[in-house]
């Protein structure tokens, strides 16, 4: 693994305020700015057979890899890239453990069989001897408490069967199969469901694309780019055979690997397909949003959106998830520093909980006691949103906005 | 090494001087403009006074007119500077309040603000760069002729209001504004002390030209019998069209009564106020029957010494209980305030700026 | 007892570090000609907090540098040899915003934009907008007197700041200024603003908040030459009229932004393109714009634009102010001036800029400005290439001379710091330097706050 190009950055420190992590800390070396001298100095220690300075090194991986830099940098500066470039490296060299996290990933959400497994324990964590193991394990902190914790943020109850298995296919229009994800498929499972009804709705034809497995999204900031690449691989062939014009995504995540492809499977015989794969992708909020759209009247709730890292920053979409809220009839409540990460970041509420705690705390604190419902378009954000609101106290969901506007479109009976 | 024109000149020659021959004496150098806003001599210092009087010197040095900046003599009047200035379409938009010829080194020794502070900012806020005599220093510039500068400390604010503490203002080079293309005033007054209905009017007018300023002044000006509202705007004539219409449509309010924009002459108070406690001094005073003006996009308020002795003083207090700053120019000189936490630090500045004290000092405030 | 131990017992264990590795990320802030490791860093969480930390630097008699955003273009913020860096990133918070007084009152480490964002709802901005504004803080703003595009008519720092606790070079406190706007006695917080952290910190600032104009109109007028915009520039001023903004960019400058994160679509071959915005009555606001291209026009402009929408002007700002950063995508280091020349010099300022380039063969972008005169000529240099180091220092200094010669100054918004102090003591004359050290001297005499900034050792 080579190191990431961080020249062009000048140290001009615009990066600093947008990143999670110097909000919290307030310590420079946990900013972007920071992490590009500590990753050169690290580079060049490891250039030279040693493993770098560990202190170094912590503030380096305590980064979210939430892009929220690059998207503000005047030279956009590849932080998040250059820090998961560095983490490679250093499990590569053996100075740094692949997270026990990431094994446990890999055991999961490689296969359907593994997503089932981790349904079936969502299900034991909602009933009471679960919850009993959980409420022990969430005092113990650490990683195990942590995923505890999270465990309470699981929607009740969670479902007996994979989110791609209520697909209903079909439709006139462009052809678009969905992407599954893992923790969507697995424990969100009513939400394919509903993008495919909304997509339908909107002028497309859904199609099926069984051949698919996770991302690798997960892996790749963890530090675990084989992994990755190796289902990146399965992915592009697999999409391939289906020969949809579009892949829609309903995990921010998962949009943001999968729209990276191309850059990860950069020396690989696959990369041409990589590359026109990379092409079809799509949230699923940018083709709704492009498609027909018949009037739906105005409902009571009123929602506020938290934008997930990986659409806001790695995608740059915003407003099509608000403009969608509001065609579906909901008043908007503004969210104070909406694009500001939760905390969850793929496995970092497991690897760091003291931070995505701390993060975690933020966020439900500006989430208005006006909304309602919190919409957000990630897994990972809906479980942490859910468990910080919780802990709380307060009983506001959080919801993935396909399935609020799904609700509105299934009222109107126009799904 | 850069050469500045007043380097070698005969003011500052003059200024150098006086400091020399106050220091020999054992006096103490205070400089005088048109004596409006001075206090009498004899309470400034035990010592012997000798004022400097700046009225000498009367010249603009430098006018970059299309770089809108004139460097100007302390001793010249406002009024003679923007009677030249009008040549060229351009003028310093001080207007003091009362009207009086004050020189512009007054202006900035006693602290004086005029009508347009709400329109055209504070007078302080026009001040691009000073030439000084320094008892320690010699003749130097402080700031510099150009319209934005951070080069070292903002020396020339030292002598906002210092009355020559530390040092003698021989010149002032000064932002200037372009004359308005258009203007227009109005008005609105009533009998009686000023109620709701005067902060009414002045908000709706404001509420009506959302921009920043609103108006070139919003004066209220109350005496005994009633109080007026004057507001003037400049600017081009669609926008003036603008004003007086809608201004026009406001409740009794009297269109393009053309009238200067000053209070009757003898002011010998002003005060500067947050929005809040202005309206609570000009609702104070105008049921005390005074007379006294205020401009209420600043707040700034100039008042009168209707009562032969300690009138300032009341007022002061007034004045501090609303949060505001207070100048005097009646009576003795109470000299100027200096925290206890700070008393140190200033004390040192001085006695390097003028190690013999020729000049006015202060007098500490007790620790509290 | 050693000074790390009592600092640990004035802020908490957590609240400082000294691991040698962390600290180079805070061996420099955006001026990167200069590179000191510091001893330690500290976080206060409160003014106590912050004048404890003072007085045991001064009994240990350890210098210090207080830091916010780190995005000073002059060093301010560079920590000082064998010193502490005193963060007050923890220190950012709002404390209120009172809209009937129209004031914010703020601790010093919040940022910029946060300040506008807080008021927006009472109708309400701050206007300094120093083009680092989403990073750079308001105790920052006021060290270094910052500027921006806007302060051509609404002012610089200097004329937004109310009042401001601060931290004295003793430790002691005391609040400077007042709410009214005018001093009262001595004025210390005019010689605070722009004293670049030489004279005490602040911990607390109020600062004036104003309504947003009713209407505005930004005019983006692209010139075949330099020359004709900048002539441009001159006209407009001249005729009295006070744009809010008035910006210039030349051909290399463009060329940097739009490969950035916010492109215009600028024509690859322009001279230099003009940003006026205008704002005020609506009524106001059509006439100043109709004369701005009336101007432009009579100078030959190429292409003349208005802003069509909101989201057509904030690209169009985010373009302009991102052009530092930008500098990034062009070369691999880059080293902005920032001088000030009489306005209506523009035209001969900018030739001269380039014979300096010319001569010490530097690659010069200019993104400035233009309606103060406030030049920002962006040096191009590769830092690994010492003889280009030397150059482009040489071509720094060339360009202040520019600026002295037109009868100007060397710094307009960024500061002396470590960069400038040669030149300031070029500017000023000997007594006039000596009473810049007499206020050093008088409000901090054991030398402990951001000692080695602005002026030269003696």
């Amino acid at each position: 693994m080579e190191p990431v190009d961080t020249s062009a950055c000048v140290h001009c420190g615009l990066c600093l305020p947008s990143c999670p992590t110097y909000l919290v800390t307030g310590d420079e070396s946990e900013s972007p700015r920071g992490r590009v001298v500590l990753l050169n100095q690290l580079w060049g220690a490891l250039a030279v057979g040693g493993s770098g300075d560990p202190g170094a090194a912590r503030a380096v991986d305590s980064c979210l890899d939430c892009r929220a830099c690059e998207e503000v940098c005047p030279a956009h500066v590849p932080v998040g890239h250059a820090v998961e470039a560095f983490r490679a490296r250093a499990v590569q060299a053996g100075h740094r453990r692949r997270p026990l996290a990431a094994r446990a990933a890999a055991r999961y959400f490689g296969t359907a069989r593994g997503l089932r497994r981790f349904q079936r324990l969502g299900q034991w964590a909602q009933r009471p001897a679960g919850r009993a193991v959980l409420r022990a394990s969430g005092r113990l902190g650490g990683t195990a408490g942590a995923a505890a914790h999270l465990g309470t943020g699981l929607p009740e109850p969670v479902g007996r069967r994979l989110g791609r298995e209520g697909i209903r296919f079909g439709g006139e229009g462009p052809s678009v199969a969905l992407f599954y994800g893992c923790v969507m498929d697995s424990v969100y499972q009513a939400t394919a469901a509903h993008a495919a009804d909304l997509l339908r709705l909107s002028g497309y034809r859904v199609v099926s694309a069984p051949q698919q497995v996770c991302c690798g999204a997960l892996h790749t900031h963890a530090g675990d780019p084989g992994q990755a690449e190796a289902w990146a691989r399965q992915n592009v062939a697999g999409f391939a055979a289906a020969g949809a014009e579009w892949v829609a995504v309903t995990a921010a995540g998962c949009g943001a690997a999968l729209k990276e492809y191309e850059h990860l499977l950069e020396d690989d015989p696959a990369h041409e397909s990589a590359r026109q794969f990379q092409q079809t992708v799509r949230d699923v909020a940018e083709l709704v949003a492009l498609g027909r759209r018949p009037p739906l009247p105005a409902r009571v709730q009123a929602v506020t959106v938290h934008d997930a890292c990986h659409l806001a920053h790695a995608q740059g979409i915003r407003q099509e998830v608000r403009d969608l809220l509001r065609w579906a009839g909901y008043e908007l409540v503004e969210l104070p520093d909406a694009d500001v990460c939760c905390g969850s970041a793929g496995l970092y509420n497991l690897t760091h909980p003291a931070m995505a705690a701390a993060l975690q705390r933020r966020k439900v604190n500006t989430i208005p006691e006006a909304a309602d419902v919190v919409a957000t378009s990630n897994p990972g954000c809906l479980l942490q949103i859910q468990a910080g609101l919780r802990r709380a106290g307060r009983t506001t969901p959080a919801v993935h906005w396909v399935d609020l506007v799904w609700q509105a479109a299934s009222d109107a009976g126009v799904v | 090494m850069a050469q500045h024109p007043a380097d070698a000149d005969q003011a500052s020659e003059a200024a150098l001087d006086a400091l020399a021959e106050a220091g020999r004496r054992g006096a103490c150098l205070v400089p005088v403009g048109a004596g409006i806003r001075q206090h009498a001599l004899e309470a400034w210092d035990t010592r012997p006074v000798v004022p400097w009087a700046s009225t000498r010197f009367q010249t603009i040095r430098r006018w970059s007119v299309p770089d809108l900046t004139a460097e100007v003599d302390a001793g010249l009047s406002w009024g003679d500077l923007n009677q030249r200035l009008a040549q060229h379409g351009q003028w310093l938009p001080v207007g003091v309040a009362d009207g009086a010829p004050d020189t512009l080194g007054g202006i900035v020794s006693a602290g004086v603000n005029g009508v347009w502070t709400g329109g055209y900012s504070p007078i302080r806020d026009r001040i691009l760069s000073m030439t000084v005599a320094v008892p320690a220093f010699g003749v130097v510039r402080v700031g510099a002729p150009v319209v934005k500068n951070v080069a070292g400390y903002n020396l020339w604010r030292l002598y906002w209001a210092t009355r020559g503490t530390f040092g003698i203002v021989l010149t002032i080079t000064w932002k200037l504004a372009a004359l308005p293309r258009a203007t227009a005033t109005i008005t609105c007054a009533d009998d009686g002390p000023v109620t709701a209905r005067v902060w009414e009017a002045a908000r709706r007018w404001g509420d009506s030209l959302p921009t920043v300023p609103a108006l070139a002044t919003l004066l209220l000006t109350i005496h005994p019998s009633g109080w007026e509202l004057v507001g003037i705007a400049h600017g081009g004539d669609p926008a003036m069209d603008r004003v007086r219409r809608s201004l026009g449509a406001q409740i009794g309010a009297g269109q393009d009564v053309e009238r200067p924009a000053t209070l009757p002459g003898g002011v010998v108070w002003q005060a500067r106020l947050p929005r809040e406690g202005q309206r609570l001094v000009m609702e104070a005073l105008s049921r005390s029957g005074a007379s006294a003006g205020a401009e209420l996009q600043s707040g700034m308020v100039w008042g009168y010494g209707h009562q032969p002795d300690g009138a300032s003083q009341e007022m002061a207090a007034l004045v501090a209980r609303h949060g505001g700053t207070f100048r005097h120019w009646d009576g003795p000189w109470r000299g100027l305030g200096v925290p206890p936490a700070e008393a140190d630090m200033w004390q040192r500045l001085k006695t390097a700026v003028d190690p013999q004290g020729v000049l006015p000092g202060w007098r500490a405030e007790a620790e509290a | 007892m050693g000074v790390v131990e009592d600092l640990r017992r004035v802020v908490g264990p957590g609240s400082v570090r000294t691991d040698a590795a962390l600290l180079d990320a805070y061996a420099q802030d955006a001026y990167t000609l200069a590179t000191v490791r510091p001893l330690a860093v500290v976080w206060p969480a409160s003014a106590d907090e912050v004048a404890g930390v003072v007085r045991v630097l001064a009994r240990h008699g350890v210098p210090l540098v207080a830091r916010g955003g780190g995005t000073s273009l002059s060093g301010g913020s560079t920590p000082v040899p064998g010193g502490v860096v005193v963060h007050v990133s923890r220190l950012n918070r709002i404390l209120r915003v009172d809209p009937l007084a129209s004031v914010a009152e703020v601790e010093p480490g919040v940022v910029n934009t946060w300040v506008s964002r807080a008021a927006a709802a009472a109708g309400l901005t701050y206007r300094p907008d120093p083009s680092s504004q989403q990073a750079c803080t308001i105790g920052g703003n006021i060290a270094e007197n910052a500027g921006g595009p806007h302060c051509l008519r609404y002012g610089v720092t200097l004329n937004h700041i109310l009042m401001a606790d601060v931290v004295w070079a003793d430790g002691r406190q005391s609040r400077v200024g007042t709410l009214a706007g005018d001093p009262e006695g001595l004025d210390a917080l005019s010689l605070l603003v722009g004293s670049e952290g030489t004279l005490g910190i602040i911990t607390r600032a109020w600062v004036r908040l104003e309504p947003v104009a009713e209407a505005s109109a930004t005019v983006l007028a692209v010139f075949g030459t330099v020359d004709e915009a900048s002539e441009t520039v001159s006209e407009v001023i001249a005729g009295g009229i006070v744009p809010a903004a008035l910006e210039m960019m030349d051909n290399l400058a463009v060329s940097a932004v739009e490969r950035g994160q916010y492109r215009v679509g600028y024509p690859p071959d322009l001279g230099a393109v003009l940003l006026v915005e205008v704002d005020g009555l609506t009524e106001q606001v059509e006439e100043d714009a109709a004369r701005v291209q009336a101007i432009a026009a009579r100078h030959g402009v190429a292409h003349l634009q208005r802003a069509a929408s909101e989201a057509e002007r904030t690209l169009w700002w985010a373009n302009r102010k991102t052009a530092f950063g930008a500098m990034g995508l062009i070369s691999r280091n880059y080293y902005v001036q920032d001088g000030v020349i009489p306005r209506s010099r523009l035209p001969e300022a900018l030739r001269a800029i380039e014979q300096v380039g010319r001569q010490h063969t530097i690659r010069i972008a200019n993104v400035f400005h233009a309606g103060d005169g406030n030049l920002h000529p962006l040096l191009l240099y590769d830092g690994r290439d010492a003889g280009e180091v030397a150059r482009v220092q040489g071509a720094g200094h060339a360009v202040l001379d520019v600026c002295l010669r037109l009868g100007g100054t060397v710094s307009g918004e960024h500061g002396i710091g470590v960069e400038k102090r040669a030149d300031l003591a070029r500017q000023l004359t000997a007594p006039e330097m000596a009473f810049q050290r007499a206020v050093k001297d008088a409000f901090d005499p054991m030398a402990r706050l951001n000692p080695g900034k602005i002026f030269l050792p003696l």
